[in-house]
């Protein structure tokens, strides 16, 4: 059988759809018009953006309708002072483009040993939890959603959510003048009751954190973290069975500039969460600054394993050699 | 004899454990909100062995169960002596189930359950535990007692406890039945199926093999 992992589909950009001040919708039908792979909720896809001199790679959660196959959605934040994949898509990307797309991965599907499903966004990490909802209802399983955003203007979807899920979804307003928390929620929840949380580094940590404490198994705990890859000075790198030299640059991730470079590693989710990049450091000068949920801290402090998709080497005359 | 026919067939060796099994190991204290007890028979001294390993805040936030069974000597002032915040007795396994029900169903996600006494008790217990929602993860089993089985025959559908042979007679439709090794969760038995269809003049040695 054909591994579909790395699997690609070309696409067409069939529209684009302002959600929000800074998000928008793209909808991708087939190039060839056949039909769409399926997914589940909580799959994402890895959207290729050629820009300039790269390829960026960035992944999105798939949130379009589960049962049509015709299309995907996605839906993307413009973050200005990011590295520039969603500015990419939003300055960029126009309706009828074609662009490189994967096969949907999913790293956030459901459980479905449990009796209840809590679902938890915050802001734009609303996406994964739309598709798991769909998939959810479609299915006549109990569940109850809470979104947290800054304000109602800024939470993309919130009508369409309210009206679809009624008193299943719950719309909670976080900032200096409202400090919602989610640990009550969590300790109020009856037993076999599984959490799956997307959003902001700090609310995911802190579901995580309270469901520790609680004694909430780690099987019930579903956390979906995209990861931007950190930026910083340049450095290099020496792929060792390669041969080869190459500079990564300043807002570029280490995978990425191997990438240029002609090798591939394998990929899945390019945000420190899978695992699948792993590689193996051969030596290294300056120090490794590991930013993945991958490793075990004793695999980062042995400095003997990095995550190229989200880490990166720094300090004094950064370089590192890898088993590449 | 002939048992040429069972050569090979390890569901006729005694012992083993199997993955569908509930795994049985010894209970420990885990991290929790809320701590459900529930002790069968000689089970007793397996949670007063598992309160020589706990902190005083344990028993804070713990429901006790104890199901004697008429199994001797009664243990009751002893595990009422743990202080648990909640304390019950309920002479028999039947007479506890609709209280254990209640119990797990409301019940708090970041509970955890610790289960000990015989494989029946254990199995029954699990049983009623995953319909509630709580997964094995969650769980811990410690056998005390003789480890007789509870077998469902795969012909007549009917279920006998505390089997301590093989092979057995099923007490419902007198087939002759070989205790599988084979458990299912989801009945809370182990499979009996008919040891001698082909000719049933033929009769295997019972052996007391679960005891």
């Amino acid at each position: 059988m054909k591994n579909i992992v790395g699997n690609k589909i070309n696409a067409i950009v069939e529209s684009i759809t302002p959600v929000t001040e800074s998000i928008k919708r793209f909808k991708f039908i087939p190039e060839d018009g056949g039909e769409m792979p399926v997914f589940a909720g909580g799959a994402h896809i890895v959207v290729e953006m050629p820009d300039g001199d790269i390829i960026r790679r960035n992944p999105y959660s798939l949130m379009g309708n589960i049962d049509d196959r015709s299309s995907y959605s996605i839906s993307v934040l413009q973050v200005k002072e990011g590295r520039g994949g969603s500015n990419y898509m939003h300055n960029n990307v126009k309706e009828g483009d074609k662009l490189t797309i994967s096969y949907p991965v999913n790293l956030f599907a459901l459980g479905w040993k449990a009796h209840k499903h809590l679902l938890i966004a915050g802001g734009i990490g609303i996406t994964p939890i739309i598709s798991q909802a769909q998939t959810l209802m479609q299915r006549m399983l109990p569940f109850e959603m809470h979104y947290i955003a800054r304000s109602e203007e800024k939470a993309a979807y919130l009508n369409e959510l309210s009206q679809l899920y009624g008193k299943r979804f719950h719309f909670h307003v976080r900032n200096k003048n409202s400090r919602w928390s989610v640990d009550p929620l969590l300790l109020n929840q009856p037993v076999g009751t599984h959490v799956y949380a997307c959003g902001p580094e700090k609310l995911m940590n802190n579901v995580v954190d309270t469901c520790t404490q609680a004694g909430w198994d780690k099987s019930t705990v579903h956390i979906e973290r995209f990861l931007a890859p950190a930026s910083g000075k340049p450095y290099t790198i020496e792929l060792k069975e390669s041969q080869k030299h190459i500079t990564v640059r300043k807002n570029q991730s280490m995978l990425e500039a191997i990438e240029q470079a002609g090798v591939n590693p394998p990929y899945l989710c390019r945000g420190g969460a899978c695992g699948q990049c792993e590689t193996q450091v051969v030596s290294f000068s300056g120090t490794l600054s590991h930013h993945d949920h991958f490793l075990s801290d004793e695999e980062k402090a042995s400095g003997k394993k990095i995550m190229p998709c989200v880490s990166r080497v720094e300090g004094d005359n950064p370089h590192i050699v890898l088993e590449r | 004899m002939d048992n040429s026919h069972l050569a090979g067939n390890d569901d006729y060796i005694e012992g083993e454990e199997r993955f569908s099994q509930i795994p049985c190991s010894t209970l420990e204290p885990m991290d929790g909100t809320c701590h459900i007890i529930l002790a069968q028979g000689e089970g007793a001294l397996a949670v007063l062995d598992l309160a020589k390993k706990t902190s005083s805040d344990f028993w804070q936030k713990t429901h006790l169960a104890y199901v004697p069974d008429n199994i001797e000597p009664n243990r009751t002032s002893q595990l009422q002596d743990l202080n648990p915040r909640w304390f019950y007795e309920w002479p028999t396994l039947d007479a506890a189930l609709p209280h254990v029900r209640e119990i797990f169903a409301n019940s708090k996600q970041g509970s955890r359950l610790y289960v000990t006494g015989t494989h029946s008790f254990i199995g029954i217990i699990f049983q009623q535990a995953h319909n509630a929602g709580i997964d094995p993860y969650e769980a811990l089993a410690e056998r005390r007692g003789p480890k007789t089985r509870r077998i469902q025959c795969v012909h007549c559908k009917g279920f006998m406890d505390n089997v301590a042979t093989q092979p057995v007679t099923c007490s419902h439709c007198g087939v002759l039945l070989l205790v599988r090794g084979h458990y299912s969760r989801r009945l809370a038995a182990y499979q009996g199926v008919c040891i001698n269809a082909e000719d049933t003049s033929e009769i295997p040695e019972t052996k007391e093999l679960f005891s």
